[in-house]
């Protein structure tokens, strides 16, 4: 037989469906209504997935440090970038200098020293001016504040040069005026960092004076008893004792008095990037697309470079998946 | 008449003679052709025209179907085998053709009747059996070559 003849006899043999099967198709047909096309769920699926994929890159262009803010450029910007000093409790450092404006820098609230306690305070301002010339002024100026207080320099370091400086200066200040020692100082400059230190002296001093009225009651009883060299030895001891005591308990109280203020005056360092174009200067709408625009690029890119080892993993699972199902059906038709 | 309707009708026969060549049983194919189109009726809103013809569509239907029987038979055949030693399979039903032909069919695979099946019964061309076996086009036709080989051989000797 001849593969046409073969072919042809295959072909003849072709059976019809039975009438039971026919009828029971066309009842099917006619007493069932096919399901209908469920549109209009795919596609706000997809709009949901993209959505997601877009949040998920914003939000890593958000949380991703220096990943997508643009660097400040302007003269302002850069100032306010420098980085301040530790601030423990810090007021906002203003956007422009006040130096460079002409303003006051807004008044410093720093917690306030007890009035009842004894403490060690201490606060560092540092301050920035315009120029060499202003440094100095500053300089002497904190010198007169804190002396017009009651105060004292405790040292003083100023380098000044034409069109820049720098000035390190440790004030005592009495602790109950440092409040307005520290407010008038953040007026000679724009405040770009403050720090303040607060140790509580008052248990320790309690605790010396606690035991200075004991060992005084031990001298007492001491003093009264029969005196023998032994006795005596004791009534030495214990004065000697009470008196580096009283000395310790008043070198604290003493240093308690004065706060101490670190002033750290620099000039304003110039800008990193001076822009000469002009465009630079006059930024129109085109700048803020061109944000836009660059903002879009970097998520672009982080959607490229998460979703595609996704995709690609994605796919090459599904292919496996294929190929193993592929085999199982075709052992399966073999069998059969 | 609803599209599935047409679809129903105008298909129902090559669908069920997609399936007693594929199973080789006329009454298993015809439970299994009634299957079919049970299922097609729930799945007829995600039949897409572009993607291939309705005739395409009820015959992947059909063969998923076969698909599902041969496994739940396989699984059967397992557990009744651990029972119980295995019995001689039953003399599956002719498809109307000699005595010969008969004889020969029956030493070939579902798989490679399958094949017969949809380029020789159902006249589908290479791409669109394909598509349906999920394989290349150089492959199905190579498997059609091999299954009609393995007729004519058997054919060869049997006459």
């Amino acid at each position: 037989m001849s593969r046409p003849d073969l072919l042809g006899a295959l072909r003849a043999a072709t059976p019809a469906a039975p009438p039971e099967l026919r009828q029971r198709v066309r009842e099917l047909a006619t007493t069932s209504s096919p399901a209908r096309r469920r549109s209009g769920w795919r596609l706000p699926l997809t709009g949901v997935a993209l959505a997601a994929v877009a949040a998920a890159a914003a939000a890593a262009l958000i949380v991703l440090p220096g990943s997508s803010r643009p660097r400040a450029r302007s003269a302002p910007s850069v100032v306010a970038a420098q980085a301040p000093l530790p601030r423990s409790f810090a007021a906002p450092a203003p956007a422009v200098s006040p130096a460079l404006s002409g303003a006051a820098s807004p008044a410093v609230v720093l917690p306030a020293p007890s009035p009842i306690r004894a403490q060690s305070y201490g606060a560092t301002l540092s301050l920035r001016l315009s120029d060499g010339s202003a440094v100095a002024a500053a300089a002497r100026r904190a010198v007169q504040i804190a002396q017009a207080l009651g105060g004292y320099p405790q040292s003083v370091k100023v380098s000044v040069g034409a069109r820049s400086g720098s000035a390190k200066i440790v004030l005592r200040v009495p602790r109950s005026r440092v409040s307005e020692a520290i407010v008038r100082l953040s007026s000679l400059g724009r405040v770009v960092g403050e720090h303040v230190s607060i140790v509580d002296l008052q248990a320790g001093v309690d605790a010396t004076g606690l035991r200075i009225v004991r060992l005084e009651r031990e001298l007492a009883v001491a003093i009264h008893e029969p005196q023998s060299a032994a006795t005596q030895k004791l009534v030495a001891a214990l004065s000697t004792q009470i008196e580096g005591l009283q000395r310790a308990r008043a070198a604290t109280l003493r240093s308690a008095r004065d706060a101490t203020v670190g002033l750290d005056l620099g000039t304003v360092a110039p800008p990193r990037h001076i822009r000469t174009h002009p465009h630079a200067v006059h930024r129109g709408p085109f700048h803020t697309l061109g944000r836009i625009f660059r903002l879009a690029g970097i998520g672009a890119v982080y959607v490229l470079a998460i979703g595609t080892p996704l995709a690609v993993l994605g796919v090459l699972l599904w292919l496996l998946a294929s190929r193993i199902r592929r085999r199982k059906e075709e052992r399966l038709l073999s069998r059969s | 008449m609803t599209g599935y309707a047409q679809a129903a009708e105008r298909h129902l026969d090559d669908v069920y003679r997609y399936l007693v060549w594929f199973t080789g049983d006329r009454f298993l194919a015809e439970d299994l052709a009634g299957e079919t189109f049970e299922r097609a009726l729930r799945l007829w809103h995600r039949y897409d025209a572009r993607r291939g013809s309705e005739r395409t569509w009820l015959c992947q239907v059909a063969r998923t179907v076969a698909l599902d029987h041969f496994r739940s038979e396989r699984r059967r055949q397992r557990r009744e085998e651990l029972a119980s030693p295995p019995e001689p399979p039953d003399e599956p039903h002719d498809h109307g053709l000699s005595p010969e032909l008969e004889t020969a069919l029956r030493g070939l695979s579902a798989g490679e009747r399958e094949v017969i099946a949809l380029r020789v019964i159902l006249d589908l061309d290479a791409a669109s059996a394909a598509a349906m076996l999920g394989i290349s086009v150089s492959n199905c036709t190579t498997r059609l070559s091999r299954a009609l080989n393995k007729l004519e051989e058997a054919l060869g000797v049997a006459a």
